[in-house]
């Protein structure tokens, strides 16, 4: 079987992802968090590119501006946009968690003009939504004088069209991995979403059209299915030890993963009430959203993909997450699925290291090591 | 009267300290009774508009007051236990999460104060990732409704919030924080009419915002009489009580009074030449929330190095961020108290800033720390203040080590605040 050219594609760019912002050349806007809406990006004639942390490159000082409530991702993020000169200000910050916005308070210590703070809010609320709207506005406002035009509506409109597009055939692409033999893996499926966040839809649609024509082509996997879940996945080492040790990632609940294809934006109505349904409405984070709803929606995400077990991965100083795991539990145990929490996990650290600490947990579940 | 306490004498300079710590007491003990009759009761946050409540004669006790009082009868470690044994963490948001622990205590007997009557409501605002869970939680576990007032940010502000909150806040705080804070207010009005059969009177409103504008101009002007007394008339922990209990009962004629009567006594002492410590020659400053396990630590450095510490955020925050004057809309004046909360003290250069006035206008010779303030600390060695982070929880006890961070304290003073403090007299 040969594996089809889009795929090798998309690996290729993920791969090259922190060059995506100097790849995406002058159009480029720097967006940090899931909650930033690309559509409104998009609908400015702007190339978003949703930024990840480097694990790899060891923090610097100045990192430490953070303290005490920024992670290692928000962390890596602060380096990596103060060492970039090909950033172009504002950044855009989205208030997934905590740490996000206390990225933008260091960044906007040190130039106020630096990052702009999309301050979405997440509560299922008519007066949340309200407030969304506003905010929407005026980062649209704020996208307008960084294009050097205005965005209708019909702009918008037609943005989100191309977005849900681009995430129906992401769930399309999922649907090969949750059949009895998955014919992509956890990684293909962060190569896939983290791309779509970070080069033209248009091109990533592309793509993803190939993907489709040839999925059934793909190689088929075996190991036992795993549900990740826990912490955002902004780097595929935790996804890449896992199925190094014969698993196979299904299914996942982080924005990296499945919760992107998953968050389709209603393209009836008002745009901008949308948007913020999106939020509102849609499928929950791990920080910011009520425990139950989290909980329900991890469930979901699980049946859906066939899985056999859970792992709760979770970062230091990630605290949302931690306190879904019960109910996280309890949910699973009701589908059949046993639930393995690691946590207070060093963002940065090897795969080497990452696989010491899964082996133990995941082994017993009657896997054989991959043969290289 | 003194109390030998942890082998440390701590005086009680202040008669008014006493006197809110027996309110307090009998005010809970009547709460209990009241609850225990029917009536309704709210737990909440500080950061929510307990104006609404009080307007409206609904009790409430306030969750960092609550897990203060926990952590001083020092049952932090066995009620942090529960969270862990039930899957929880039991080393995050400890300020919050040690209310909800307390949940699950069995034996009244044993519970701080016979223990926190069950709520009709639990009112929060979730703003940290894990704060909004904790409520989510606690309402679920006793059967409580849970009502959230959004946490929102903005963009930018004027730098010297201090100076414009009062009477300028239009120009301080974004429109849309404070219209989303309205709509919030409207929405807890009708849940709390609903639920108790009270009903909110706008009228007695203005009445107990006007009452907390005046409490707070009295701790204004104990604020800055103990700015511009050197020695020091009082430490903090003589703000601890005197402060934060006439804050939980605001909006009383009760607390405007006694917030007038601390102030009266603090000027005595002044009058009387009544330093809290006659000795006094390090001025510090504490940054962060109180040690609640461990008050007396604040003043246990007095006797060996005349050092007290003459600052911490509770009665600066009562003069500085309280204040608000009603330009014709009650309850958007009310949004203007609460919209910036946490911005005040983490959004920079908000922080640093007010930090830095303050320890300017105390004539402080070194402020510590209660966790890592990386713009703060940047700000005091810019302009020369020595500054300690001690890496400790205000609740968790834990990981203190009373013996240990006494001696970090104590070789900070020798080594980097009584210099400073030896150079501020030579100048004066």
């Amino acid at each position: 079987m040969v594996t089809p050219r889009a795929l090798d594609d998309l690996h290729a760019s993920y791969a090259r992802r922190h060059s995506a912002l100097a790849d995406a050349g002058a159009s480029a806007v720097s967006v940090v968090g899931f909650d930033v809406p690309l559509e409104l990006v998009d609908a400015a004639g702007l190339q978003p590119v949703r930024l990840c942390g480097d694990p790899a490159t060891p923090l610097s000082g100045g990192s430490g501006l953070l303290d005490p409530h920024g992670d290692g991702e928000a962390k890596s993020i602060f380096d990596r946009l103060r060492g970039d000169r090909s950033v172009r200000s504002p950044v855009l910050i989205g208030h997934d968690r905590h740490a996000l916005l206390r990225l933008f308070f260091a960044l906007r210590a040190e130039d106020r003009e630096a990052a702009y703070f999309c301050d979405l809010v997440h509560m299922p609320y008519r007066t949340s939504g309200t407030y969304n709207v506003v905010r929407l506005r005026q980062l649209a406002a704020v996208l307008g004088d960084l294009a050097g035009r205005s965005i209708h509506d019909d702009d918008l409109s037609a943005a989100i069209a191309r977005r849900n597009a681009q995430k129906a055939r992401i769930a399309a692409l999922l649907d090969l991995r949750r059949g009895e033999r998955p014919r992509l893996t956890g990684r293909d499926v962060l190569a896939i979403v983290s791309t779509a966040q970070a080069m033209s839809c248009t091109a990533h649609v592309a793509l993803l059209d190939d993907l489709l024509e040839h999925g059934e082509s793909l190689p088929a996997h075996q190991g036992p299915r795993v549900l990740l879940t826990g912490s955002e996945q902004d780097h595929p080492a935790v996804c890449e030890a896992i199925e190094a040790l014969g698993f196979v990632v299904v299914a996942e609940d982080h924005s990296w993963g499945e919760r992107f294809a998953d968050a389709m934006v209603a393209e009836t109505g008002d745009p901008y009430e949308a948007l913020s349904d999106r939020l509102l409405s849609g499928p929950p984070g791990g920080a910011k959203f009520p425990v139950d709803a989290r909980a329900r929606y991890t469930a979901t995400v699980a049946r859906r993909g066939g899985a056999e077990l859970a792992l709760a991965w979770i970062r230091d100083r990630d605290n949302g997450p931690r306190w879904d795991v019960p109910d996280q539990r309890a949910r699973l145990a009701e589908l059949g699925l046993p639930l393995s929490l690691v946590d207070d996990q060093p963002y940065h650290q090897s795969i080497a290291a990452i696989t010491a600490t899964l082996e133990p947990l995941l082994l017993p579940h009657g896997l054989r090591r991959a043969l290289p | 009267m003194s109390d030998r306490v942890a082998g440390w004498r701590r005086q009680r300079r202040i008669s008014s300290t006493e006197d809110a710590y027996a309110f307090h007491r009998q005010w809970f003990g009547d709460v209990q009774q009241r609850v225990a009759a029917g009536e309704p009761f709210a737990i909440i946050s500080a950061e929510v508009p307990l104006e609404i409540l009080r307007a409206m004669d609904i009790p409430y006790v306030m969750i960092q007051w609550w897990s203060s009082l926990v952590s001083a009868k020092q049952k932090a470690p066995s009620y942090l236990g529960e969270l862990r044994a039930r899957g929880w963490p039991d080393d995050q948001a400890q300020y919050f999460a040690l209310s909800f622990a307390s949940c699950f205590e069995t034996d009244p007997a044993s519970a701080p104060w016979g223990g926190l009557p069950k709520p009709t409501l639990i009112i929060g605002d979730p703003r940290d990732d894990d704060q909004g869970k904790i409520y989510e939680l606690w309402a679920r576990e006793i059967g409580a409704t849970y009502f959230a007032y959004e946490r929102t940010n903005f963009n930018d502000a004027p730098d010297d919030w201090w100076a414009l909150g009062a009477r300028q806040w239009d120009r301080l705080l974004d429109p849309a924080m404070l219209d989303l804070h309205v709509a919030q207010s409207h929405d807890l009005i009708r849940i709390l009419e609903r639920e108790t059969g009270r009903r909110f009177s706008l009228d007695r409103f203005r009445e107990v915002l006007q009452l907390v504008n005046e409490q707070e101009e009295w701790f204004r002007r104990t604020r800055d009489l103990v700015a511009a007394t050197c020695p020091s008339p009082i430490s903090v922990t003589d703000t601890f009580t005197s402060v934060m209990m006439l804050q939980w009962h605001r909006g009383t004629e009760w607390g405007r009074d006694r917030a007038r009567a601390f102030y009266e006594e603090v000027a005595a002492r002044v009058s009387d030449g009544a330093p809290a410590c006659p000795q006094e020659r390090v001025r510090l400053q504490w940054i962060g929330a109180g040690l609640w396990f461990d008050t007396d630590f604040y003043d246990s450095f007095m006797d060996d190095h005349g050092a007290v510490f003459v600052w911490s955020m509770y009665l600066a925050l009562a003069a500085d961020a309280y204040i608000r004057e009603d330009q014709g809309d009650p309850l958007r004046t009310l949004a203007a108290r609460y919209v910036a909360f946490i911005q005040y003290l983490e959004m920079e250069p908000w922080p640093s800033g007010w930090y830095l006035k303050e320890a300017l206008a105390h004539g402080v010779d070194g402020a510590v720390a209660i966790e890592a303030s990386p713009h703060v600390e940047e700000a005091f060695r810019r302009a020369g203040i020595p500054f300690l982070v001690l890496g400790a929880h205000n609740v968790d006890s834990r990981r203190w080590d009373s013996a240990a961070m006494r001696e970090r304290v104590a070789r900070f003073i020798e080594e980097e605040a009584a210099p400073h403090a030896a150079l501020r007299r030579a100048a004066a």
